[in-house]
């Protein structure tokens, strides 16, 4: 596991609503699987005062460079939109456990920055040789994003925008229900990434017959499995750390 | 590099000695993580030799295994975080059975923090830790604001925690080490009664009380509606609370609340924590405890002192 600086290589606002950073960490590169994460810090002395967690969006190993895609919702994305390239950013990385990579048929569904782990997913999908979907969803056109990766990795893809901009009317949930309905078993693992009510949907899936995996969100302190602040509840009764046991879990094992 | 030659005709350069002596617990260093925010050790292991560390303090241990808190359970404030844990650990026979041997394998000073909701499991903790090879001293928690059921209690009433310390004292020959609650109107009160009553150490502070709103959901943020706040926010407090303390009584005093660098750790010596330890920090850089270790080596050297405990206090002079 990597703890230090990493140079930032290229910084563009990819859309008007997302942005996307490249980062020199070849250590990070190396040691990576899609879903994973990284947890980051900058320069700005005690405002933010904790690290903020994102997915690896790209990973380059031969380059040694990985890629987050963000959008700016605070305080921490505030101040990392504002980094220039030659910048450096402190990073713990890569965390957490990320997706199975089954045999077989992958369906990936992304709503909103949850994308950014699909994409990574779809190229080590592209490298396994899988068969795969993708189904992607974001509020407007603009903030969809990674369409061609996509297109060069997937048979499919579909996309969706609350407003109708881009694709189906609708949510990538609606994709979802609409690839899924109908189909017989066994279907294809879905790795589902976005909103919660989205994840509750694509969870419903697992009732069906199908694995389903879920990646989370929770606010967290130290990333690590330390403070116990990460957690989510599950059937048993009991909580699971999303940042060790997670961010991806079968969706039968938590409760969203 | 120096020229070994030369500096054995010049001026020693000597290492300032890091070393602390809390009454009879043996530190190697006057840094070490804050209860609650580095787990049993294991975590941290790749980025800290535990054995480096003055003490290694796990996240406390109660009778039974606690499940903990509804989420969310952390919320950022400005320089600071809220956190409603709610004690969540596996209980006491997963941590003999599995956390303290592994502990006792790094060669760490271990001192574990205890949470008890009545005095008996408190008695109970404390006798099954006795005699155990490879625990240094016990921390009992009396002030975590975060489970509903005792802690606090015994932490805010002078006469409780007095008859608490009392009852738990001859169960174990290890130090006591009492954590004191910020959250009481005399805080030197609350620390004569443990002092009294038979501590050995005093640590402090734990966090303070407090919330967050989530103004688009309309909603408290955390799961538990409050939280304990640490942090660089609230360090002003936590350092008057150990200058009060340390005006009290005798006892040493283990002092935390919001320490991020060497600076705020040696403020907490001159106040007269003769000891530090680090929570919220470890979050942002897990190796921050060794940087503070090494900041207070060089401030110790730059102004000429060559132990530790010639600055425990040191501001106090004339008050
Ligand atoms: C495992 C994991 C992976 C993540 N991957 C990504 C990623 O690849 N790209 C990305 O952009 N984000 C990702 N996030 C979310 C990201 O960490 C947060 O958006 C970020 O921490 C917000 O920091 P901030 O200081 O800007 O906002 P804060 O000041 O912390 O929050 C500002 C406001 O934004 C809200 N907010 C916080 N997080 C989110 C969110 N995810 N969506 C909408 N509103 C939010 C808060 O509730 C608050 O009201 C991930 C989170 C986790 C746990
Ligand atoms: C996530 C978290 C968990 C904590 N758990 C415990 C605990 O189990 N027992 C305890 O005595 N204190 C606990 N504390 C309090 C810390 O040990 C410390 O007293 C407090 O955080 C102030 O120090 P800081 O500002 O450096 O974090 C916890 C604090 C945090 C942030
Ligand atoms: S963030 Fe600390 S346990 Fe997950």
């Amino acid at each position: 596991m990597y703890l230090g600086p990493a140079r930032i290589l290229q910084h563009t606002g990819l859309t008007p609503a997302v942005r996307e950073m490249v980062l020199e960490a070849p250590q990070v590169a190396t040691a990576a699987a899609p879903g994973q994460f990284v947890h980051l810090a900058g320069d700005w002395e005690r405002d933010p005062l904790l690290r903020r967690p994102f997915s690896l969006g790209r990973v380059d190993r031969q380059a040694g460079t990985i890629n987050v895609f963000f959008r700016v919702v605070g305080r921490g994305t505030r101040r990392l939109a504002a980094l220039n390239p030659g910048q450096t950013v402190n990073l713990l990385g890569p965390l957490g456990r990320g997706f199975s990579l089954p045999a077989g048929e992958w369906l990936l569904a992304g709503g909103g920055l949850g994308i950014a782990p699909l994409l990574f997913l779809a190229e080590e999908g592209r490298r396994l040789n899988r068969p795969l979907t993708a189904l992607l969803g974001a509020r407007t056109g603009a903030e969809l994003f990674g369409l061609s990766a996509f297109q060069e990795a997937c048979g499919a893809v579909r996309t969706a925008t609350d407003d109708g901009s881009a694709g189906r009317h609708g949510t990538v949930a609606d994709l979802l229900d609409a690839h899924l309905e109908g189909r017989d078993l066994p279907g294809p693992t879905v790795f589902a990434c976005g909103p919660k009510p989205f994840l509750r949907r694509a969870a419903g899936w697992s009732s069906r017959g199908l694995r389903v995996e879920v990646s989370l969100e929770e606010n967290m302190a130290c990333g690590l499995g330390a403070c116990r602040g990460c957690v989510v509840a599950t059937p048993g009764g009991g909580y699971e750390n999303v940042c060790t046991s997670g961010p991806v879990f079968p969706a039968t094992e938590v409760s969203i | 590099m120096t020229n070994p030659v030369r500096n054995s005709v010049t001026a020693p350069v000597t290492m300032p000695d890091l070393s602390v002596q809390l009454g009879s617990l043996s530190l190697k260093n006057p840094v070490m993580p804050a209860s609650g925010t580095f787990g049993f050790g294991e975590e941290y292991g790749p980025f800290v030799p535990l054995a480096s560390l003055g003490a290694v303090v796990t996240k406390a241990v109660t009778l039974e295994p606690t499940p903990g808190n509804p989420p969310p359970r952390l919320a950022e404030t400005p320089a600071g975080l809220l956190n409603a844990i709610g004690l969540q650990n596996p209980g006491l026979e997963v941590f003999l059975r599995e956390k303290l041997p592994w502990l006792r394998d790094q060669g760490a000073t271990v001192i574990i923090n205890l949470a008890g909701g009545t005095a008996e499991e408190f008695a109970r903790l404390v006798e099954a830790l006795d005699g155990q090879p490879g625990v240094a001293a016990l921390e009992l928690n009396v002030s975590c604001p975060n489970v509903h059921r005792g802690g606090l209690a015994f932490g805010t009433d002078p006469k409780v925690l007095s008859r608490l310390v009392g009852f738990l004292r001859p169960r174990t020959d290890l130090p006591l080490i009492v954590k004191l609650s910020p959250n009481v109107s005399d805080v030197a009160l609350v620390a004569r009664a443990a002092a009294h009553a038979g501590a050995d150490i005093l640590s402090l502070i734990n966090t303070l009380p407090g919330m967050a709103i989530d103004v688009a959901r309309r909603r408290p943020v955390l799961g538990n509606v409050s939280g304990g706040l640490s942090g660089p926010a609230v360090k002003p407090v936590a350092l008057l609370q150990v200058w009060k303390v340390a005006g009290a009584v005798d006892v040493p005093l283990i002092g935390m609340g919001g320490i991020g660098n060497a600076a705020d750790a040696i403020e907490f010596l001159l106040a007269g924590a003769g000891a530090v330890a680090v929570g919220t920090a470890t979050f942002v850089n897990p190796r921050v405890c060794l940087e503070i270790r090494e900041g207070i080596a060089r401030y110790l050297s730059d102004n000429g002192f060559s132990r530790v405990s010639e600055i425990v206090g040191l501001a106090r002079r004339g008050y």
